[in-house]
């Protein structure tokens, strides 16, 4: 300990000048009330001034201690001396410690003597002190005081030797840049480490301590040759950082491993057939990755999503499916712009295209996609335009300009190759949210033809819900818009057909395959009619053709699926719990003909369109989810059930992507 | 008598340094090749070379700060790589370069290897600053090229040396520096006996107290043994022996000369 403190001792000894330089900083914020600077922000300059000076300090004395020592051939001094390597490097950064603390410690002395805290109305008493230690805490900023000296004592180190190591150190660099945006960002940025400031320490920790294992190694094996130490830092730095690497890799592998028997399943799409579904869910770790699969229903065999070099802050889209079941897409972004991933399902292992759609904006949250009938071209629509993409080409077809102050609400193909798309007020305009009510269509054909038409509504949409509020059919002839109420109004124009329900909010509805539509029933307060809910069915052309009471307590009905002809799924919500129970309701009788005990349908994707049915009716395949967020097959036309995901459910075998 | 006595007696026995089969290498240019020698205990060995001959190479290997290539080194009977904290308390340096903390007067130099070393005269190395005329309260960075070199060498005996290593201690040194270097290592041999191994360009100065020499050239042993027989086998002076021997390149190999 003697011949440690010794080396230090010299160390200081060398760079004394940085004590008195430290204290009289600290008189500067001193002066600035006399310059009419307030004084909490004189005591801001000298928090900003302690913390630069011990910065600097860091970077001087960790740049000097080794580096410069073994390049100007002074480390001979200490090392033709008894003294153990150990003893060397615990001086050399035992004095480089108190350097850099004692800087930021005395720069700060005289403004707080001068500036008690409580005088500055402070949140921690009258201690500048417990302030500092409240604040960022003494292991973080002792960690960063380590991280500043050995970053220091690396870059001089690499610099001075001027060795070929310094191109290594700079692929490595580069190399551990990628592994981290690839394993660990991910890791944080979907909370699987917490986005809280340990995690954020314990990366910097691992740096430090690869910093000062890297100068453990400089000292150890470089001893005085400084090419001979780089190389040793470097090595033993790396080899701390990769291995960290390699573990947050490990991790995040793990984290991604889990599969379909895994995850809470919170939204499911399907193709019309019910083959294929796409669910998206939370894994078993901490974090909200959204793990995605598409499942083969008819195996159990699942894809996880393909891909990881869509965006980290990625947001749920589901899988579009064409409505011949032939291809999956799912939309992402790639290159600066709008891409696809399109999945050919014909095969048992699908072939996954990755398709870059020309001259696309990145897509955001209010993007909608739409999938042609045969998979032949994309339909995307975003603020600022709508185009129609030739698949699997990407190339642009057609595309016509949407004026500002609009969003997409919905899309929808017409035919194979003739798409719609429902526009709202975009609620980005201040003022325009409540005035507005208003809606446009905006039509576009593969042969470049497009029109617009801008239709008034009964009231504005409320921006909170727009992204349900608008309910187009199946083919997109009819609209149901919810602006005061329920409005059936013509698809290709906006003219009110039909006013199906009064009341504000969003209102449960379900178009049938016969074009008929059901909807909760409600009186001209918006309320039910009676304590019990009612089924209201219109015809085409918004004539009532029922009302059905049902044996129900009260609570807010979801309607749909259709499960057979003239037969839909009811469920029962009473915020906030989930529903009990579904009932499959006949429409003829209005009768419950069944009963779904713990199940409810399952929620699909936001702003995704159903799969439209190329079969004559409705299919007899459908997919609810129970409170355990299993997601259950059932048919009802034979009548299995049968469970897919979940915890605990069966796991089918992992397809491998062509 | 038990093992580990007849073991230090062993060693007390041996030669000061021993090199065998002794390569010296930065990456693949090898500076040292396969050089073996023995430097007796006693003795003032002088190992002489032109420049880029590897001398200061072979320097750092003895004294630890870096590992020979292939081959073996023992330093008063030990590996100096592994080592080389226990030897430096037997080993006084004289670096080509001096390297002391420029900031510190020489006075203040003595106290810290006072403090880094267990066994230090440190009233004895004040003397020698005396006898050499260095300013003792002067900054080291602020002292002329001989006082440097004089400041190292008395801190190189402060702790009584078994072995002293001197890297071409008069290198632009005057006459009269380089004449009282000399003889500060002469008297401290007749005083303990200690064994000086010195490599130097200043023939005419190692002449006369250099019992033994050895010439590296082209980074290989070209000559060693004690300089008195050299010079009778030969019938040539100390000079004449290291231009018939340095002046030209050595025939077997070649070895690359680098700049360390």
């Amino acid at each position: 300990m003697r011949k440690l403190l010794a080396v230090a001792a010299r160390e200081l000894r060398e760079r004394w000048i940085l004590f008195p330089a430290s204290l009289a900083s600290g008189f500067f914020p001193l002066v600035l009330p006399a310059f009419g600077v307030r004084r909490g922000d004189a005591a801001f300059v000298g928090v900003f001034g302690a913390a630069s000076l011990a910065a600097a300090a860091a970077v001087v004395i960790g740049s000097s201690m080794l580096a410069r020592d073994a390049a100007d051939g002074r480390l001979g001094f200490l090392f033709s001396r008894p003294l153990p390597w150990g003893t060397i490097w615990g001086g050399k950064w035992l004095a480089a410690l108190v350097l850099v603390v004692s800087s930021g410690i005395l720069a700060a002395i005289p403004w707080t003597a001068a500036f008690p805290l409580s005088s500055l109305g402070g949140r921690h008493g009258d201690s500048w002190l417990r302030a500092a230690l409240d604040g960022p805490g003494a292991a973080p900023l002792f960690v960063i005081v380590v991280l500043g000296v050995g970053l220091a004592n690396f870059s001089a180190t690499a610099f001075r030797s001027r060795s070929p190591w310094l191109v290594l150190d700079l692929v490595l660099l580069l190399a551990a840049l990628w592994a981290t945006r690839r394993y660990v960002a991910p890791l944080w940025l979907y909370g699987v480490l917490g986005k809280e400031q340990w995690s954020l320490t314990l990366a910097l920790l691992l740096l430090a301590l690869g910093l000062l294992v890297g100068s453990v190694a400089q000292v150890a094996v470089g001893r005085t040759d400084l090419r001979r130490a780089h190389r040793a830092l470097s090595l033993a730095f790396w080899a701390v950082i990769g291995l960290s690497l390699a573990v947050a890799a490990g991790y995040w592998l793990w984290v991604r491993s889990a599969g379909p028997d895994a995850v809470r399943v919170h939204a499911v799409t399907r193709d019309a057939a019910g083959r294929w579904i796409y669910v998206e869910g939370s894994g078993p770790h901490r974090g909200w990755y959204p793990h995605g699969f598409l499942i083969d229903t008819t195996t159990g065999g699942y894809l996880a999503r393909p891909g990881l070099d869509d965006g980290l802050e990625r947001f749920a889209v589901g899988m579009l499916f064409s409505a011949d079941g032939r291809f999956g897409a799912l939309s992402g972004a790639a290159g600066g712009g709008a891409a696809l991933k399109l999945l050919d399902l014909r095969e048992a292992a699908p072939r996954v295209t990755e398709v870059r759609l020309e001259s696309s904006p990145p897509p955001t949250w209010r993007t909608r996609f739409a999938l042609s009938p045969s998979a032949s071209s994309v339909f995307v629509v975003h603020e600022s335009g709508a185009s129609l993409y030739a698949l699997p080409s990407g190339r642009r077809v057609a595309t016509t300009t949407i004026l500002p102050g609009w969003r997409p609400a919905a899309a929808r193909y017409l035919a194979e190759g003739a798409a719609r798309a429902w526009l709202v007020p975009s609620d980005d305009i201040p003022g325009a949210r409540r005035a507005r009510a208003e809606m446009r269509v905006v039509d576009l054909a593969v042969d470049g033809a497009s029109s617009g038409t801008t239709f008034p509504l009964t009231a504005a949409i409320d921006p909170m819900s727009g992204l349900r509020a608008v309910l187009p059919d199946a083919d997109g002839r009819r609209i149901l818009t919810s602006d005061a109420g329920l409005h059936l109004r013509d698809g290709a124009t906006g003219d009110l057909v039909a006013s199906l329900v009064e009341g504000p909010g969003v209102i449960p509805a379900l178009f049938l395959a016969d074009g008929r539509i059901v909807v909760e029933g409600r009186g001209g307060d918006g309320e039910p009619p009676s304590a019990h809910p009612h089924l209201w069915v219109f015809d085409r052309v918004g004539t009532k053709l029922a009302d059905f009471e049902l044996p129900l307590g009260p609570c807010v009905l979801g309607t749909g699926p259709e499960v057979a002809p003239g037969r839909v799924v009811v469920s029962c919500f009473r915020s906030p719990f989930p529903s009990d129970a579904s009932r499959v309701v006949d429409l003829a009788s209005g009768g419950v003909v069944d009963t779904l005990p713990g199940l409810q349908p399952a929620v699909d994707f936001w702003g995704v369109p159903p799969t439209i049915s190329t079969g004559a009716g409705p299919g007899a395949v459908h997919f609810f989810r129970d409170a355990r967020h299993h997601v259950v097959r059932i048919d009802f036309a034979t009548g299995e059930r049968r469970v897919l995901t979940g915890p605990g459910a069966p796991r089918g075998e992992r397809i491998s992507a062509r | 008598m038990s093992a580990e006595t007849t073991a230090a007696v062993a060693a007390a026995a041996g030669p000061a340094l021993e090199m065998d089969g002794l390569t010296v290498s930065y990456g693949r240019a090898r500076v040292i090749e396969g050089l073996t020698l023995a430097v007796p205990r006693g003795s003032v060995f002088a190992l002489l070379g032109r420049n880029g001959a590897g001398k200061s190479s072979l320097l750092r290997v003895l004294l630890g700060q870096r590992p020979p290539a292939k081959g073996r080194v023992r330093l008063l009977g030990d590996d100096p790589w592994t080592r080389r904290t226990s030897l430096m308390a037997r080993v006084g340096v004289v670096p080509e370069e001096p390297d002391a903390p420029p900031e510190m007067t020489p006075l203040a130099l003595s106290a810290l290897c006072g403090r880094l070393h267990s066994r230090w005269d440190a009233p004895a190395v004040a003397e020698r600053f005396r006898r050499f005329e260095v300013p003792a309260d002067r900054a080291f960075g602020r002292l002329s090229k001989g006082q440097k070199g004089a400041v190292m060498l008395a801190l190189a005996l402060g702790h009584g040396p078994e072995l002293l290593l001197l890297d071409d201690p008069t290198l632009g040194l005057d006459v009269v520096a380089r004449d009282a270097v000399f003889r500060e290592v002469i008297g401290d041999l007749a005083d303990r006996g200690t064994t000086a191994f010195v490599t130097t360009h200043d023939l005419r100065a190692i002449e006369g107290i250099a019992d033994h020499v050895a010439i590296l050239h082209g980074g290989r042993l070209a000559l060693a043994g004690r300089l008195e027989a050299l010079k009778a086998e030969r019938g040539l002076s100390l000079e004449q022996l290291f231009a018939s021997v340095a002046g030209t390149r050595a025939a077997d190999g070649p070895v690359t000369e680098v700049r360390s």
